[in-house]
């Protein structure tokens, strides 16, 4: 059973602006890492702010595990169903990684004996040393926050996990470290992974890739 | 519990600002509880004095109304002393305080300046509660004065060789009276008494075969009503117990005018002051919050971002409102029990130098002031007062958080950001 399923879904900013998705139907499943490529202005960012209940579409449904997203309590479900890496971060700067992730756990209500001890695990396997775990935001590099936002997303253990340009202040080697570990987290806990990039070493992990232009989603391999 | 956490650790990362709140409502908490303490005592100082002034009086005959009287045939044209001591007898009384002079002749006694000065003065009395201090300063000492006891002066004492507990006589015609002295008092300040003064007891007076019931009243009593509205009826009751009618209850006011009127005008200054101050500390914390709170614009997308739920945070914002307004509180709250007594001192001084001065400014002898010395205490209304403003403050600076969060949505985050 898909875990997230889009259906003749079409939405534009306002009533008497283009549409800037046009009639998309796509299921995902859990356990697979897709990628979503399309260049700038295609509309690969809307498609995520969909499906991350930001928005609403102004025309079909996205289904969560059966259940209309609209229907959805949307805070619980951006806090414990979905996990979002956002290309921009959207962390809090003056805070602290460690307590980024503490504070993401806190909100989802997260059941586990060391809330702590669970952050520095999981900064760990995507590159940050509790060291860096404990610096303010604001004074880590591009590269570090970015790892800090892989981390959050992952943390509360969510079904479906998007991403958007999760690669974009990463070096190689880190994006590969990240692709890799994402790609496990797809494959050996089940998990659903959606990704939007125009990056092509990105796409090089996916388990389908997706192109989108236009508003218009169609399948590439 | 997180969000309580959380705010409190945000109060950290965002110390600058929150210092700067903190500095904000110390200084807003500090100045109108000054102000509230001052004016809350002031107030109850006005009352006190209004009540005290209202409720004593004292005897005092209009001219004209004598002079007709005498024209008229009226041949009680003054009470006895007897009359004097019944009124105190009313009901309507919380006390009296009897005082008077009496000239004897001293009996095997040396007076001071002996020459000129052959009498001596018998004391102002006093019985039942001395409220207010009796009309010479005696008022304390008084009270250890008792049956054919007696105060003197030290000069007094010093030129008869007199200590405490020898007895004296004092003699008026032919009557010899002994007393007992039980205390000398230093008589340096002449305008309170007379160096030949011998302080007594009106109970000590009446024994004495020297007083004449029936004389003319020569007491003067100072009467304490009970209540300022029982006036009227006292005033009717001295009447009905023969009082002539060109006799009236007077009540002194140039000197409640001489200490009321400084302190009214303080009450309307510190009001005002008061008002103006919330409102301009009211503006300033509303721009104040809603400064700080655009600035946490991207703080709160994130949390809604997140799943946190608005109501969460709003809660969160509120948390630090109310810790940061609490620190202030208690800072500015005991900042300002210490200072608002040298500053009730410095206002009242100012008041009165303004009083004189608006007096010499006109050319006019300006009435004497008779300040009170005002000690600013913590009144239950007061502290109420005080608290109200916290509460205030803290509404004020957290309906900046409540409307902004309501309105804002998280999808504005993508779009701004990316």
């Amino acid at each position: 059973m898909s875990i997230l399923s889009i259906r003749n879904v079409s939405y534009r900013y306002q009533a008497d602006s283009k549409e800037v998705i046009r009639n998309i139907s796509m299921d995902f499943e859990p356990g697979r890492l897709y990628v979503i490529v399309g260049k700038s202005e295609s509309g690969k960012t809307t498609l995520l702010s969909l499906i991350a209940g930001f928005s609403h579409p102004t025309q079909g449904q996205i289904l969560y595990e059966g259940s209309d997203l609209n229907q959805l309590e949307q805070d619980e479900y951006r806090a414990k169903k979905i996990g979002i890496i956002y290309q921009s971060h959207n962390l809090l700067m003056r805070a602290t990684g460690l307590e980024n992730l503490e504070l993401a756990l806190e909100i989802s209500q997260t059941k586990t004996q060391d809330k702590r001890e669970m952050a520095y695990r999981l900064l760990e396997r995507v590159g940050i040393n509790q060291e860096i775990a404990n610096v303010k935001v604001l004074k880590l590099s591009e590269e570090q926050q970015q790892q800090i936002v892989v981390a959050r997303a992952l943390i509360t253990n969510p079904g479906l996990i998007i991403a958007d340009e999760p690669s974009r202040n990463l070096s190689s080697e880190t994006e590969a470290r990240i692709m890799k570990y994402l790609l496990g987290v797809a494959h050996r806990r089940s998990k659903c992974v959606i990704i939007v990039t125009n990056s092509r070493n990105i796409a090089t992990y996916a388990d389908e890739i997706w192109g989108i232009n236009a508003g218009r989603l169609s399948f590439v391999r | 519990m997180y969000i309580l956490k959380n705010a409190m650790r945000n109060i950290k990362r965002n110390k600058g600002w929150s210092l700067f709140l903190l500095l904000l409502t110390f200084t807003i908490v500090l100045v109108t509880s000054v102000l509230i303490m001052i004016e809350t005592t002031l107030k109850e100082a006005v009352v006190d004095y209004r009540w005290r002034f209202e409720t004593e009086a004292k005897l005092r005959f209009d001219l004209d109304r004598l002079i007709e009287s005498l024209y008229g045939g009226e041949a009680n044209f003054a009470p006895t002393n007897r009359e004097l001591l019944d009124y105190g007898e009313s009901d309507l009384l919380e006390a009296v305080v009897y005082s008077g002079q009496l000239e004897l002749v001293p009996y095997e006694l040396a007076t001071l300046w002996e020459k000129e000065e052959r009498t001596l003065y018998l004391g102002p009395t006093n019985f039942n509660d001395v409220r207010m201090g009796d009309a010479i300063g005696f008022g304390d000492l008084l009270s250890h004065v008792e049956l054919n006891q007696c105060l003197i002066s030290e000069n007094f004492a010093k030129a008869n060789l007199i200590s405490v507990g020898d007895t004296i006589m004092v003699k008026r015609e032919q009557h010899i009276h002994p007393l007992v002295v039980v205390g000398i008092f230093e008589d340096e300040d002449e305008s309170l008494v007379t160096k030949n003064d011998i302080v007594i007891s009106l109970e000590t007076l009446l024994e004495m075969d020297l007083f004449k019931y029936d004389d003319i009243g020569w007491l003067n009593p100072t009467f304490y009503l009970r209540h300022p509205d029982f006036l009227e009826p006292f005033y009717e009751e001295l009447l009905s117990l023969g009082l002539p009618d060109h006799f009236a209850l007077w009540l002194d006011e140039d000197t409640f005018n001489g200490i009321v009127g400084p302190l009214e005008n303080m009450v309307e200054l510190f009001s005002a002051l008061k008002t103006s101050t919330l409102i301009f500390s009211s503006v300033t914390l509303l721009a104040v919050s809603f400064f700080f709170i655009q600035r946490r614009k991207y703080e709160i997308n994130i949390l809604q971002t997140m799943g946190l739920k608005k109501l969460k945070i709003v809660r969160g914002f509120i948390y630090e409102s109310i810790i940061i307004i609490s620190l202030g509180l208690i800072l500015g709250f005991c900042t300002a029990l210490i200072v608002a007594q040298p500053i009730a001192n410095q206002a009242l001084e100012a008041q009165g130098r303004a009083v004189t001065q608006e007096y010499q400014n006109e050319v006019m002898e300006p009435p004497e002031l008779s300040l009170p010395t005002l000690i600013v205490r913590l009144t239950s209304r007061s502290l109420g007062q005080i608290m109200g403003v916290s509460f205030l403050l803290l509404i004020l600076s957290s309906i900046m958080s409540v409307l902004y969060v309501r309105r804002h949505e998280p999808l504005k985050i993508i779009v701004e950001r990316n």
